[in-house]
């Protein structure tokens, strides 16, 4: 539907924007003239679609289509970025112009051969929202909405949300790279309302990833995420006050690994440490955590939600080591950072879309189990906190300070669970948090695919996980003191 | 302007010419540009220039909605061939339609929200650096953050029914943000301080800016935990603005015919105590939530959602009306400068009236449950003792219940915060859930 649809090369790609490859050079050619140590070229088409059911009907759909090319000039510390959707010559030349004031006067480099990138496909170049037809992505809705319906008679409503997204993009940048980038992406939310006695309660479970709609049918994901949302649903409709202080917390495997991406993974991001405005700024080297922890970030994994097979200045994603027992060794870097740093790019240059400024960003950031079992874990705990799901978080980079809520969690009396406890934000400080993690287990997993950071307000998919881990010492914020 | 209106026309037609019964396009084009100042040097400049067609088409009880950012012709006209394949594809929803036509906008007064700011990049560069270099001025201990933050957007918007409604907006909206850090004994902190308004002239100057961020930074070193209690909680009027937020997402069409709201079947009912009102003022000028219209094309008018703590209206669309056999109230897209009405009492004077208690600062997290108005956020603030600030403090949580927090405001402060679509004083909580060492 978009003018980038056609398949085929890049040169398809800008053929249907009027442009041609050399145009590109040309534009670069002439930053570097003006004195700009670095520029690029990021065009990008994403067409996306979503299907919503609820109360038993799907009532809604929805399409977007959303093209553009940003042009970025990098002269030392300074940026400057233009962008918008209209893909004509004229007007490129009109923005390189007026990003080409960032430039140094005097200098001047030379454009070199265009080069095309060579990268490992970390998914198919495929558009999601064709591997379903409309009629069976309808049928499917039902389908579900019958099976969340018939599993407790306390569920009051369901909503139900597909939705796909197919981007494509092009990056040509002023050292002579051409890299360009098909990346499907989808995703099944199923959200619950449940009453009883009065009391009402809504949950959701979902998941999704870098591939087409047939992938989440075909694991019979959809029954196990319905039930989940239903469970957790019956969980909040039972849950009592949350406890408020500091106390021992067990975090469950999975998406609690919102831990590691809020207490260090916005920390270790390139542009904070440059600026020196994060708590981990100049840190390499030190114990920043308990000597059982080690956190990777890994845009390589197949098809998950937060992987790339480049980044969005063409640079092959890989797998960065942030902290390695303990220690802390390395940074996520977008070029420009790096460049600044003296460091080498990491593949985590990212950006919302044609429109944003590049920055770096997590892919999918995880924790590496250990040794103990989960039941060996929660029998640990005489008095604490369990939680197997969270909503969301966030976190002060300079303080260190971060937050996560609980969508689920119990209180754990003498190594057992007891009651369900309500949603409470948790608040620790990065390091410190990280320093009181006395016991990984040994049950590692990544999150189903429903990921959102949103950073600068940009919102990127991305993924997180962890195993099993016991904290001691971590305010909850509950109402009963 | 003319080239929105005929890209909408273009659109409405052609979605009739396939055969929609109803249609509704919206136009959007925005010019802007941001930059940001660290270390007396320019660190990015950014300029866009975007453009957006939507469009709903109706066949019959069914609908779908779609977008564009290709505005051209064949644009338009493929993006108008899928949403009618789509449409047929989606169930008859029987509330599913236009707004009712006497209920759209017929009167266009201009409410003054289109100011260009007309600097020079020189200008705006030296304004940035301004604002930056007032802040550090202040303390040898303070270094930039995010620096300074210049920003200015123009954008015009059509909107166009098949019930012949043609609604325009130009607006301008600017701001200025300086946010500094500050180093000591092994603490790092950071704050800022902003301003957004629709006219440059409205700005705080930078000068004032830059100091007020110099402050709210320097007055957060030190900070401490606080041991667990049930304490009252200042809400400054920016955070205030929050938790009117807060109210308004319960009282949204959309999560009370879904029964997702614990406002739900309240109407008439005390919701908050008596000093509680708060109003929507659509036409105020030039205030950033001024709008003729709604998202449908639906006249606003002014009205009191909450008198003295009872409740006396929601926010709907014309969607949710039909669904809640109510009538639109003009809130497609959302409360237009929902108000809550300011008190007597300074801020100053809210804390000394405090024994023992906590000022907010900043707030941390989306622990904000609107099903059961279950409230739990991080914060960071300063403790109050014997009506005076004793110290900062942070790492600490804040909990209670939206329903009961609202029926214990104790006072209100004396000045709105109106530097959003929500606009709000300070407020007192009487007795909130402190957690902490």
């Amino acid at each position: 539907m978009s003018r980038f649809d056609a398949p085929g090369n890049e040169l398809d790609f800008l053929r249907y924007a009027g442009l041609t490859l050399a145009d590109s050079s040309a534009i670069l050619s002439r930053l570097l003239s003006r004195g700009v140590d670095w520029a690029d070229l990021f065009f990008q088409s994403t067409s996306q679609e979503s299907w919503l059911l609820e109360e038993g009907l799907v009532k809604e759909a929805d399409a977007s289509i959303s093209e553009g090319v940003g042009l970025s000039a990098v002269c030392g510390e300074k940026r400057a970025l233009a962008y918008g959707d209209e893909l004509e010559l004229a007007a490129l030349r009109h923005a390189a112009d007026w990003v080409a004031a960032v430039g140094r006067q005097g200098q001047s480099g030379r454009m070199p051969v265009l080069r095309r990138s060579t990268h490992i496909r970390r998914y198919e170049a495929l558009d999601p929202r064709t591997s379903l037809s409309a009629e069976e992505k309808v049928a499917l809705l039902q389908e579900i909405d019958r099976l969340a319906r018939g599993m407790d008679e306390r569920v009051k409503d369901v909503q139900i949300a597909l939705a796909a997204q197919h981007e494509r993009i092009l990056v040509v940048n002023s050292t002579g790279l051409v890299a360009q980038d098909e990346r499907p992406l989808c995703r099944l939310t199923i959200t619950v309302q449940v009453e009883h006695d009065g009391r009402r309660e809504r949950a959701s479970a979902g998941g999704g990833g870098r591939f087409g709609y047939e992938r989440l049918v075909l694991a019979g994901s959809p029954r196990h995420w319905a039930q989940e949302a239903v469970q957790r649903a019956l969980h909040n409709l039972e849950a009592t006050e949350a406890p408020g202080g500091t106390m021992t917390v067990v975090l469950g495997p999975g998406w609690p690994g919102v831990l590691l991406h809020e207490a260090v993974g916005h920390g270790l991001e390139g542009d904070f440490n440059r600026k020196g405005i994060s708590a981990f700024s100049g840190r390499l080297g030190e114990m920043v955590a308990a000597p059982s922890c080690t956190v990777v970030d890994d845009g390589t994994l197949g098809e998950r939600r937060g992987s790339l097979s480049i980044d969005d200045e063409g640079h092959p994603s890989q797998q960065t080591v942030l902290i390695e027992n303990g220690r802390l060794c390395g940074y996520m870097q977008d070029a420009m950072n790096a460049r600044l740093m003296g460091m080498q790019p990491t593949g985590n240059g990212r950006r919302s879309s044609y429109a944003a400024a590049v920055l770096p960003r997590m892919t999918n950031t995880y924790l590496l189990p250990g040794p103990h079992s989960p039941e060996e874990i929660i029998a640990s705990v005489s008095r604490g906190l369990y939680a197997s799901h969270l909503a969301g978080g966030q976190v002060d980079i300079t303080s260190g300070r971060f937050v996560f809520t609980t969508a689920q969690a119990w209180l754990i009396e003498n190594g057992r669970l007891t009651r369900p406890v309500k949603g409470a934000t948790l608040i620790g400080h990065g390091t410190k948090v990280l320093q009181r993690i006395t016991m990984v287990g040994n049950d590692l997993r990544l999150d189903s695919g429903i990921g959102v950071c949103v950073k600068e307000g940009q919102r990127l998919a991305v993924g997180v996980g962890q195993p099993t881990v016991r904290i001691d010492g971590i305010t909850v914020g509950g109402t009963a003191l | 302007m003319r080239r929105l209106e005929d890209a909408a026309d273009k659109a409405l037609q052609e979605a009739r010419r396939l055969g929609a019964t109803a249609a509704e396009a919206a136009t959007h084009m925005s010019t802007g540009l941001a930059l940001t100042v660290r270390h007396n040097a320019v660190e990015t400049i950014q300029r866009h220039v975007q453009r957006r067609l939507a469009l709903r088409v109706f066949l019959g009880k069914r609908t779908v909605s779609v977008s564009t950012t290709d505005c051209s012709a064949q644009g338009v006209a493929l993006l108008v061939a899928q949403a009618m394949t789509m449409v047929r594809l989606v169930e008859i929803d029987p509330w599913s339609g236009l707004p009712p036509a006497a209920r759209l906008a017929r009167s266009f007064p201009d409410l003054d929200l289109y100011h260009p700011w007309t600097f020079t990049m020189d200008q705006a560069i030296a304004c940035a650096k301004t604002a930056e270099a007032a802040a550090l001025a202040c303390d040898s201990r303070l270094s930039p953050s995010a620096g300074a933050v210049l920003s200015s957007t123009a954008s015009a918007d059509v909107l166009a029914n098949s019930l012949g409604f043609v609604g325009k907006r130009l607006a301008t909206q600017h701001g200025l943000l300086v946010q500094v850090m500050a180093a000591a004994d092994a603490q790092l902190v950071r704050d800022s301080a902003w301003a957004s308004a629709r006219r440059a002239e409205a700005l705080e100057s930078p000068e004032d800016l830059g100091r007020q961020a110099a402050q709210r930074t320097l007055e957060r070193l030190g900070a401490r935990r606080i041991a667990s209690q049930r304490v009252p909680v200042i809400y400054p009027a920016e955070l205030a603005r929050g938790l009117v937020g807060h109210l308004l997402g319960a009282l949204g069409g959309g999560a009370l015919y879904r029964k997702a709201s614990y406002l739900c079947e309240r109407l008439g009912t005390t919701v908050a105590a008596p000093l509680v009102t708060i109003s929507e003022d659509p036409h105020l000028p030039g205030a950033l939530g001024s709008a003729v219209f709604d998202a449908e094309g639906v006249a606003t008018m002014p009205r009191t959602l909450v008198a003295a703590g009872t409740l006396q209206g929601y926010l709907l669309d014309s969607y949710a009306a039909r669904r809640l056999g109510l009538a639109t109230t003009g809130n497609a897209g959302g409360a237009h400068n929902a108000t809550l009405q300011p008190g007597a009492h300074s801020l100053a004077s809210l804390c000394r009236a405090i024994h023992r208690g906590v000022l907010l600062r900043e707030l941390l997290g989306q622990g904000v449950h609107l099903v059961t108005g279950d409230y739990s956020r991080g914060f960071a603030g300063f403790w109050i003792e014997n009506g005076a600030i004793a110290h900062p403090i942070h790492e600490c949580t804040v909990a209670g219940n939206l329903d009961g927090m609202w029926r214990q405001v104790q006072a209100v402060g004396d000045t709105l915060d109106t530097r959003g679509t929500i606009r709000s004083p300070a407020v007192v909580l009487d007795d909130m859930a402190i957690a902490g060492r």
